[in-house]
């Protein structure tokens, strides 16, 4: 079965964020990209954050893979490290949210 | 006999191949390109061939009958038998090519097929009788990962300087305290709260009072303070008033406790026991009785007294209506199905957010009676040792500790500064050589036929010399095909010689099982030295019996998961002696050869004949009366009498444990041993894995030994305030006096405010935590 690597080569399954508002964090994942597939993120609508991707090392900007997921067909049959940035959103007190990033045939 | 044969070796000739045989039979061919190979035999057939290019192989056989066919291109392959046929196909191994695959048999079958993203193809199994077919359409999953999110407004942030108000009200009424202490407990989702009134009043809160607890933060130089909400919707849970008298001035105190109600979520259950199972896997028949449910009859019919059974008791209405149990089949049931059942529909959750791997699950059992719907949900997912923690949407969070990737994590940061004390604890360690795990076996589709063994075993009586050979199958588990998991005997030939070497007796018994390995039936051929009078009364080893023996199950009636055999029929077909000068009601007076040999009857110069047919029916039935006790029936027709009667009806009680576990015997055990250790000195201790399939339950087997024997770091940190960002599964980086001292989960935590609304207020703050991410500890 497929999974997404961290930068140990580990399979991530499970990744905690603490952040202040408006704080961001960045990390690599390493994703097995399947011709047909997407990299795409469930973000609930509350959640008042967003979680973007680009490859690493590519200087392109950041995409919000909640609203445009990124096609991993280009880059089918590989193992291709995806930089994931969280941005968190002005909330007005705490916030605790559970965001699915998924690689999927139906993002 | 064995046969290894190639066929056609790449030429475009036609080639076909026949092999025939009684008894056991190994072959192997390989056809190619419009070839063709019949394999047919009685008795155990071990068959191995691939099929390719419009060839064709048909494998047929009585009684066992092991094949695996591959077929690529325009070909097909027929497995056929009777008895039970383990068959392993590839259909469409290549994509956009059509085939087919037919695998059918009565009864057992196991296919395993595996059908690729192609036009046209297809496999159709049929069979009576057992069935397991396992198929899948090779389609890449759905995979990822899932960020917990935890973010807090700056307003709420622990810093110098940081003021705090506790706030109760009741039905919106603040209630002034002096004092609380909240308490976030390991392992539950709920809290603890008690508090101290300011006014001792025991009337300022009643019973139904709808109570409200928050902490009001407020940083240096903002206006007011920004409240965040600990306990909202509680009930008064307890209280506790004291009169008293100190230096002549009354120190009355009221102490009260609140009732939280999304902790109370943990004791939900439905209004009666209710299962949930998966009908691929086991029939409403073998879910039975549900635990703490209802007693049935022989009839099915419920049961409201105890009258004839001593079993699990009845529970009804005050008015006496019987509490029936509800057994609900759920398609593809697995652990998430499951979880979502008891946590969303059951307690209220919005949604259950889990990092455990989904697999699947047989069976869920929920019941009110000493259960809960977190109850039935606990023990799947046990040796997970998972965190529970609730998001603020309503949803649950139940995480595997282990899986956490520090790579990845954002992690708060507690630098000494920021804390006032920090304790580090390696809890107090085992020191065990190895671990036993229990674990099921998926019913009737993991194993797999290694192969045969014979046994040999020779005794002399007198002048006769009997011989036995056993075939003895050897059954495995596809992960470990090497390795034998457990035998059966499925065939016993006993062959007796008299004095001149000639063989005098010889009968072959094959045994069949069903899916859940449990007898069958067997088929049993005697061959007996008679005279033969197609040939003159000639002494001859002839077939004088062949009996057929078929065995049906049924559940338990007062014990779930337990079954009892529900009848056994025997039909003897044998060589019959039939005297046409001796007529009964104008038909000839008809015996078993055997008896009339035995009796001197058969005489080869008289209007005698002989033929086989029907002798005889055996017809057995067990009721259960009470547990442990059946009534065991047997009804005996002679099918030689004329017309056919009864020659046996008798019914007889039996004492005594009855019944097996329809899944005890699909359980493993494996010892696993420490790294290091090759032999086991110590006393071993031993787990289940409850429902977890194998290649889930080894690992985490493997990390349960681990931490018996390092078990993970423990930190409790003490804060000089109260952190509202942080709770239960929140991430946190302590700090020793060398620097970070690694990343840890907080698993609880305590909040205690003193002398509430005074210059000398304080509030402390003070978390349990877990090392995280299943990193050895130093």
């Amino acid at each position: 079965m497929n999974s997404v690597f961290d930068i140990d080569n580990n399979p991530l399954t499970h990744v905690a964020v603490n952040l202040s508002e408006n704080g961001v964090w960045t990390f690599t994942v390493g994703v097995p990209c399947v011709a047909g597939m997407f990299l795409a993120a469930d973000v609930p609508e509350d959640a008042q954050s967003t979680v973007s991707a680009r490859i690493t090392g590519s200087g392109d900007p950041f995409v919000d893979i909640a609203d445009t997921p990124i096609s991993l067909t280009p880059h089918a049959n590989t193992i291709t490290s995806f930089d994931i940035k969280i941005v968190a959103g002005d909330v007005p007190g705490l916030a605790r949210v559970a965001i699915p990033v998924r690689v999927t045939f139906n993002p | 006999m064995s046969i290894f044969f190639p066929i056609g070796d790449g030429s475009d000739a036609p080639a076909s191949a026949t092999f025939e045989g009684a008894g056991g039979l190994v072959a192997s061919g390989r056809l190619k390109r419009r070839g063709a190979a019949v394999v047919a035999g009685v008795g155990a057939l071990v068959a191995i061939g691939s099929v390719s290019q419009r060839a064709r192989a048909t494998f047929a056989a009585h009684g066992a009958l092991i094949a695996t066919g591959r077929q690529v291109g325009h070909s097909s392959a027929e497995l056929a038998g009777h008895g039970t046929l383990v068959a392993f196909g590839h259909v469409n191994a290549q994509g956009n090519v059509l085939g087919r695959a037919t695998f059918a048999s009565v009864s057992g079958l196991i296919a395993a097929g595996r059908l690729l993203l192609s036009s046209g193809g297809g496999a159709t199994l049929t069979g009576q009788g057992t069935l397991t077919a396992v198929a899948s359409v090779a389609r890449a999953d759905e995979f990822g990962f899932t960020i917990f999110l935890d973010v807090v407004n700056s307003a709420l942030e622990l810093r110098r300087g940081t003021r705090y108000r506790a706030r109760l009200t009741a039905d919106g009424v603040e209630v002034p305290i002096t004092s609380y202490a909240l308490r976030a407990p390991r392992d539950v989702i709920g809290t603890s709260l008690s508090l101290r009134l300011a006014r001792p009043d025991p009337g300022l809160i009643s019973r139904a009072a709808s109570l409200k607890f928050e902490i009001g933060v407020r940083q240096p130089g903002a206006d007011g303070y920004e409240w965040v909400t600990f306990l909202d919707g509680g009930r008064l849970a307890g209280r506790e008033a004291t009169i008293g008298m100190a230096q002549g001035r009354p120190t009355d105190t009221v102490q009260v406790s609140a009732f939280d109600m999304l902790g109370d979520r943990w004791t939900l259950a439905p209004a009666r026991p209710r299962t949930l199972y998966n009908p691929a896997l086991i029939s409403a028949e073998d879910v039975g009785d549900v635990p703490g449910g209802l007693v049935k009859d022989d009839d099915d019919n419920p049961v409201t007294s105890f009258k004839g059974f001593a079993a699990p008791e009845v529970i009804t209405t005050e008015a006496g209506a019987p509490m029936t149990p509800v057994r609900v089949p759920v398609d593809d049931l697995s652990l998430r199905s499951a979880v979502h059942a008891a946590y969303v529909e059951g307690c209220g959750f919005t949604d259950v957010v889990t990092n455990i791997p989904d697999f699947p699950v047989a069976r869920v059992d929920f019941t009110p009676f000493g259960g809960s719907y977190d109850a039935g949900i606990r023990p799947l997912l046990a040796l997970y040792e998972p965190l529970y923690h609730a998001g603020d949407d309503g949803t649950l969070w139940i995480t595997d500790p282990d899986e956490l990737s520090i790579s990845a994590l954002s992690a708060r940061q507690l630098p000494l500064s920021a804390v006032l004390t920090v304790k580090s604890t390696l809890p107090a360690r085992q020191f065990v050589d190895g671990l036993v795990v229990s674990y099921q076996l998926e019913e009737g589709s993991a194993e797999i036929v290694i192969g045969d063994r014979f046994e040999n075993e020779t005794t002399r009586s007198g002048e006769s010399e009997t011989t036995t050979r056993r075939r003895i199958r050897k059954y495995g588990s596809p992960a470990e095909p090497g390795v034998v998991m457990r035998e059966a005997t499925i065939e016993t030939t006993t062959t007796v010689r008299g004095a001149d070497g000639d063989i005098i007796h010889r009968e072959t018994q094959a045994d069949t099982f069903d899916a859940l390995n449990r007898k069958s039936g067997h088929t049993r051929t005697v061959e007996s030295r008679v005279p033969d009078l197609e040939n003159d009364g000639e002494m001859a080893l002839l077939e004088v019996i062949e009996e057929k023996c078929s065995i049906s199950y049924r559940p338990h009636p007062t014990r779930p998961r337990a079954y009892v055999q529900d009848s056994c029929v025997t039909t003897v077909r044998g060589l019959i002696h039939s005297d046409l000068d001796n007529t009964y009601r104008d038909e000839p007076f008809r015996v078993p050869m055997t008896d009339a040999h035995r009796n001197g009857y058969v005489d080869a110069g008289a209007n005698q004949t002989s033929s086989f047919g029907p002798i005889k029916t055996t017809t057995e039935s067990l009721r259960v009366r009470e547990d442990g006790e059946l009534d065991v029936s047997v009804i005996v027709i002679d099918e030689l009498a004329n017309p056919p009667t009864t020659e046996r009806s008798s019914s007889t009680p039996r004492v005594g444990a009855i019944g097996g576990d329809s899944r005890r015997n699909n359980v493993r055990r494996v010892l696993l041993l420490a790294d290091g250790v090759e032999t086991v000195t110590r006393s071993v201790p031993e787990i289940s894995g409850g429902e977890l399939p194998r290649d889930l339950v080894l690992p985490l087997a493997r990390r349960k030994l681990r931490r018996l024997n390092n078990p993970p770091l423990e930190v409790s940190i003490g804060l000089p305030g109260l952190d509202v960002s942080i709770r239960r599964g929140s991430i946190v980086e302590p700090h020793s006096r060398s620097g970070a001292s690694g990343v840890f989960i907080v698993a609880a935590y305590e909040s205690v405010g003193e002398r509430l609304g005074t210059a000398d207020q304080m509030i402390t703050m003070g978390l349990e935590c877990v090392k995280a991410g299943g990193d050895e500890n130093e």
